[in-house]
């Protein structure tokens, strides 16, 4: 099976093994799946979504509908790799899609038989009775194109963030003539192009720029692009380019898992996509054979691979001629060229000529019909479009046809850039552009090489200078090239109304003329309407290739210019990206960060189940105390309560403000006075929103008269900062006070239990012995530790005797071992939440932002209050209302029953009325049964109510009542030890 | 394009930012400032805080309708010397 | 994608740390001689270590708090321009450095744009806030304490390629 060597301007010497539906194949190095299954005499490349006909290569692009192969092997595979993108590598396995057995022979193309059935909309028609699910599963293994992956081998994806001058976004020669011009200006450039070689259709286009051959100058003008400093991205496509930050994905050799998002930010953009070849629609114009006539022409000069032995070109241009030259020389055989232009409209009656001169048969005014054959083409029907009722045959085994090209405008119309029909171009053509953005060459209406040249050096140099460069970008490249296409409108070939449901406009969806024109008998006339309903232009091509075409036959059919009926709007990705691209590195591990105490490594080497909390990993409780969160919390806390114990509390937020003002800044942010607290001493303290709610509360230590620490709870720590930060310099007026962040800077250990203040004694030494002593509820004392800052507050959050010490973080391991030494042993949040439900403390669950301090019984709060952020608002009638909810603590009337935080509160005789919800619940290992906290009506928060929890989704409903929120040691008698 | 240039740091990607809210007028009742908003088509006062740099709380002016940043300083008033 | 073998990440030590906060700004210039005013402005060391980090608007980061710094501090203090705030323990200093140093940095943030037209920045670094500043063949890095493991994680991953 060794093959010639072919040469092209992309492929080398080296062989290249690969399958192909399991028969081994060889190529060159260079080559992609389609050229070198092309060169290897294949046709026949997948089958349709919908009406699974067989379908082969139609582009040489990334716009391909039809060549969408599976690489590798389930469950590892990668579906819809395009085929010419893909690069073949040593042992590459590829598997054609959509087919069953097998390509040749595929069961469900029997469907085609019933092509009727499944025409535009037939899913909002079809498979309604008896339901759906009835034919869900035989639709979903029929459905889609390619097999899902079950395994990822797709790899880690690189993320670059990057930001220059001008983008210049694709590297034809309007790309590079715009890229070297700005470059030139002394912009710093960055130029991408989605092919891994430059050049655009310069490759196999021939030309002359700047006195030399047009392959010469792109070579040259790459050398001195590099020498500038540009930096070319080849195999990169701009997928996004809005918001400021433009999105170009490399996927290098066309094999999605090696991926690279560059995140470009440039100060200007050149959009230089150049232009889509698009086909013309005639029937059965989808069997494998038919092909873009620019794709035949670059797969020869690119690959050396002859996509035919004889062909017919059928085109509406004049480019059309000296292609079929190219091709000729190349050998292949041209049966005919039909265009579908009058004899006096050809502009280059010389290549004609030449053509003739060679055999080829030169028909104006003419079209071809249709295309006939089994599982390829064999033949074309052509016949004089004044009289299509006398058709010829022509033998050929391809039909490349261009019907014209459309711009890729995509970059150049969102984000406000506005666009209009150039009837000269025969298409799209960007206008109105914002002042960032500039379009040059294909999407400028330029078609001819030089104008394209000049357009381009001049866009580059605007994009330069507004991007603030001010060299000179020296003169524009002159060149000269095929002629301008001298391009008349012909959309689709005449055909009977039977024959439209087989002239394709959207191959990828199987979208034909017939479901165009049912969709506007349907009453979908809008191009918009007419892109949904048919499904024309969801494919990976966006509607690149079949869009302009669909909007022409639309526009016939509704009898309205084409300029009037438009095209749909154009969005981003320009070409499809994998999810994993998308999460970038934001995948795994990596998909949050993990916020770790000083104490992470101990907790979790020593058993702690440690659970992410608002970015914090905090321990819920530690293994070897039970089996379950549940038995080990209950065990923790009852320890505590018994003996002792102790608990990292670092992820306490703690804000230091200090300055000549920050006494009476806090009194401004919080509802009781910060000045009146004493230095050495703390005091609870809570802080209102400005619409009188309550935000936050926490112990504010007064360190000197000039500085305090204000702590807040620990998930609302920089929520509190940013809340300070703004009061301060909105409305403060900013003098005299500085906030600090330092939760890091200080490590916290909640020392708590009858055996707290002896166990700290015997660890902190004699220094400490009588500060200790001395120290009253709220106090705190200041001194060092192993040579380092620590502050011991007395203040309890568990309703024992405890303390809170503050450290810095170097000596936060050793003070906790030490302890552990002393016979405290660690407690989890599981046990912190029992141990302060059993006293009614509150947290998020009761401070929830929707609770003003009248509803958590902080009446005595408010009446000591001073004007404070909130004040004013908080005084409204509104929140003095019987409905509004009252904290209360619950208990289950039978004294065993278990109810759980979220239970609505109803009375029994009105079950659908909620008064309230239970915002908190644990079973307490002191009172020996299940206790909360709720939120109930005011009218209904008496001591004693009897309230039905109601709890339908989980446990049912359990009767409770109304219970003081301290639910143990009312009197305090034990913090107070 | 939607950069946003902090007054302290340069021009920083919008992500950075944290908007928090629109300035209400001058004036007005407790209610009114904490509740009514100014809706113009043309200009919006904003507060917004740095929070992916260097936590500067900024005042902007952006013309809704667009999305074009005016002008944007530091709140306060104050220039970074 | 993957940086070469000769970029590394080291972690210093953690030793003493203030940060400087004013009272507010105006500043007015500097208010002490050698003080660095300007956004983004650094003083260094004689031996060219960054000593006193302007990163936040009324904020400076002294790292190592060394006995010119404090003098300086003590000055501004003196003058009555803010206060001074012992942070020992909040920020965990890195060191990156070698060739690949741009490159994995890029994948969270391009440093040079940040870093244009000033000498040091608070940014943000594969989600962690931290503040940066160049050294030769390289960039002294601070990240805040709670998140060092997730940024050397990070950063690790991408070394390793």
């Amino acid at each position: 099976m060794s093959a010639p060597t072919r040469r092209g301007s992309r492929v080398r010497e080296e062989t290249v093994r690969f399958t192909f539906d399991g028969r081994e194949y060889l190529g060159q190095r260079g080559d992609t799946a389609a050229s070198a299954l092309l060169a290897a005499g294949v046709r026949r490349f997948g089958r349709s979504v919908k009406y699974r006909r067989l379908r082969g290569v139609l582009t040489a692009s990334a716009e391909e509908p039809n060549a969408l192969l599976t690489v590798g092997r389930t469950p590892a595979v990668i579906p819809n790799v395009v085929a010419p993108q893909l690069e073949i590598v040593e042992g590459l396995e590829l598997r054609s899609q959509n087919r069953w057995p097998s390509l040749d022979l595929d069961v469900a193309s029997l469907l085609q038989a019933g092509g009727g059935f499944f025409g535009a909309g037939f899913y909002y028609k079809t498979f309604i009775w008896p339901s759906w699910r009835t034919y869900e599963s035989m639709i979903r293994s029929l459905a889609g194109l390619g097999e899902a992956p079950r395994a990822s081998e797709l790899g880690e994806v690189a993320v670059e963030h990057l930001h220059c001058d001008v983008l210049v976004a694709g590297a034809g020669p309007a790309g590079l003539a715009a890229a070297r011009a700005a470059a030139r200006a002394g912009a710093r450039v960055v130029l991408c192009e989605r092919d891994p070689a430059c050049g655009g259709e310069l490759e196999f286009e021939t030309g002359r720029i700047d006195g030399r051959e047009a392959r010469d100058w792109v070579g040259s003008v790459l050398a001195e692009l590099k020498s500038l400093g540009v930096r070319v991205l080849t195999g990169t496509t701009l997928v996004a380019a809005s918001g400021g930050e433009m999105i170009a994905h490399a996927e290098p050799g066309g094999l999605p898992g090696r991926n690279t998002m560059h995140k470009i930010v440039p100060r200007t953009l050149v959009v230089a996509m150049g232009a889509v070849e698009r086909p013309i629609a005639f029937t059965a114009n989808d069997l494998p054979g038919v092909m873009l006539l620019g794709a035949a022409e670059r797969y020869l000069a690119c690959y050396g691979a002859r996509a035919a032995a004889s062909a017919v070109i059928f085109a509406n241009h004049d480019r059309a001629y000296p292609a079929a030259l190219r091709l000729a020389d190349g050998g292949i055989r041209i049966a005919a060229l039909v265009d579908t232009r009058a004899e006096p409209e050809i502009g280059v009656p010389a290549a004609r000529d030449a053509l003739r001169l060679a055999g080829v048969r030169c028909l104006a005014a003419h079209a071809v019909l249709a295309a006939h054959g089994g599982r390829q083409v064999s033949g074309a029907t052509i016949a004089p479009l004044a009289d299509p009722a006398r058709p010829m045959t022509i033998a050929c085994d391809a039909i490349l046809v261009s019907g014209g090209w459309s711009p890729a405008l995509h970059a150049g119309v969102q984000e406000g850039g506005q666009r209009e029909f150039d009837p000269l171009a025969g298409g799209f053509v960007a206008r109105a552009q914002p002042e960032w953005r500039f379009v040059a060459g294909a999407a400028n209406g330029a078609l001819e090489l030089g104008a394209v040249l000049v357009d381009a050096h001049a866009a580059g140099e605007r994009a330069a200078r507004r991007a603030g460069a001010s060299g000179s970008a020296g003169r524009a490249p002159a060149g000269e090239g095929d002629a301008a296409p001298g391009w008349r409108p012909f959309w689709r070939s005449p055909a009977p109304r039977a024959d439209e449901k087989r002239q394709f406009i959207d191959w990828q969806n199987d979208v034909t003329v017939a479901d165009i024109r049912q969709s506007l008998a349907e009453g979908f006339r809008d191009i918009e309407h007419l892109k949904r309903y048919t499904a024309l232009g969801f494919g990976g091509d966006q509607g690149r290739l079949g869009g302009l075409l669909g909007a022409a036959v639309l526009a016939e059919l509704r009898g309205e210019p084409l300029a009037e009926v438009g095209t749909s709007r154009l969005r981003p990705p320009f070409h499809p990206v994998t999810m994993r691209s998308l999460a970038g590195l934001r995948a795994g591990a990596a998909l949050r960060p993990a916020r770790c105490t000083p104490l992470h490594a101990w907790h979790e080497s020593h058993g702690a189940v440690l659970e992410s909390m608002g970015l914090w990993m905090r321990p819920r409780y530690y293994r070897a105390n039970g089996v379950d969160s549940f038995a080990a919390g209950i065990a923790e806390a009852r320890r505590v309560r018994e003996s002792g114990g102790i608990a990292d509390g670092s992820t306490l937020g703690k804000i230091e403000v200090a300055g000549p003002e920050a006494a009476a800044f806090l009194d401004a942010m919080y509802l009781t006075r910060a000045s009146t607290i004493k230095p050495g001493r703390a005091k609870y303290m809570v802080n209102l929103r400005e619409d009188g709610l309550v935000l936050d509360d926490g112990l504010v230590l007064r360190v000197a008269d000039d500085r305090f620490i204000a702590t807040t709870s620990s998930g609302h720590g920089l929520h509190m900062l940013s809340h300070f930060e703004h009061y301060r310099d909105a409305e403060w007026g900013g003098r005299g006070v500085t906030l600090t962040d330092v939760t890091e800077a200080w490590a916290a250990i909640v020392v708590a239990g009858p055996r707290s203040r002896d166990a700290l004694g015997a660890v902190l030494g004699a220094p400490w012995q009588v500060p200790l002593a001395a120290l009253r509820h709220m106090d705190f004392a200041r001194g060092s530790y192993a040579g380092h800052d620590l502050t011991v507050l007395r203040a309890s959050f568990s309703g024992e005797l405890a303390f809170e010490l503050h450290c810095r973080p170097a000596i936060a391991l050793a003070l906790w071992e030490a302890l552990i030494a002393a016979g405290l042993p660690p407690y989890g949040l599981e046990a912190l939440d029992i141990l302060r439900v059993e006293k009614g403390y509150l947290t998020t669950a009761e401070i929830n932002g929707q609770t003003t301090p009248y509803d958590l019984g902080m009446e005595s709060l408010v009446k000591l209050g001073n004007p404070c952020v909130g004040r004013e608002l908080l005084g409204r009638e509104a929140f003095h209302e019987p409905s509004r909810p009252r904290l209360v603590g619950l208990r289950a009337a039978d004294g065993r029953g278990r109810f759980l935080a979220g239970a609505q509160l109803v009375v029994p005789d009105a079950p659908s009325r909620p008064l309230g919800h239970v915002t908190s619940t644990v079973y307490s290992p002191a009172l020996g049964e299940w206790i909360g906290l709720a939120l109930v009506a005011r009218s209904h928060a008496a001591d004693g109510t009897p309230l039905l929890a109601r709890d339908p989704v989980r446990d049912g409903d359990v009767t409770v009542r109304v219970v003081p929120t301290v639910h143990f040691d009312p009197s305090a008698e034990r913090m107070k030890a | 394009m939607t950069r946003l240039i902090c007054p302290f740091c340069g021009p920083r990607h919008l992500r950075e930012f944290e908007f928090h809210k629109t300035v209400a007028a001058e004036g007005g009742s407790a209610f009114a400032r904490v509740y009514e908003r100014v809706d113009s088509a043309e200009l919006s006062i904003e507060h917004w805080q740095h929070v992916g740099g260097c936590r500067g709380w900024l005042l902007v002016r952006r013309n809704p309708s667009t999305g074009a940043v005016t002008d944007c300083q530091l709140v306060g008033g104050g220039e970074p010397a | 994608m993957s940086a070469p073998a000769t970029c590394r990440l080291e972690r210093r030590s953690a030793g003493p740390l203030l940060e400087f906060a004013a009272f507010g700004f105006p500043l007015g210039g500097a208010f002490v001689v050698g003080w660095p005013a300007a956004p983004g402005a650094v003083r260094h060391e004689p031996d060219g270590r960054p000593a006193l980090l302007h990163f936040a608007p009324a904020r400076w980061l002294a790292p190592a708090a060394e006995a010119d710094v404090r003098a300086l501090i003590a000055a501004a203090i003196e003058a009555g321009a803010g206060v001074a705030v012992d942070v020992e323990g909040k920020w965990q200093p890195f060191e990156l450095h070698g060739d690949g140093a741009d490159r994995v940095l890029a994948a969270t943030l391009d440093v040079g744009a940040a870093l244009e037209g000033r000498e040091c920045a608070a940014v943000t670094l594969f989600d962690c806030p931290a503040v940066v500043t160049r050294l030769p063949g390289g960039y002294a890095i601070w990240i805040r304490a709670s998140y060092a493991q997730h940024f050397e994680a990070s950063v690790g991953r991408l070394l390793r390629g």
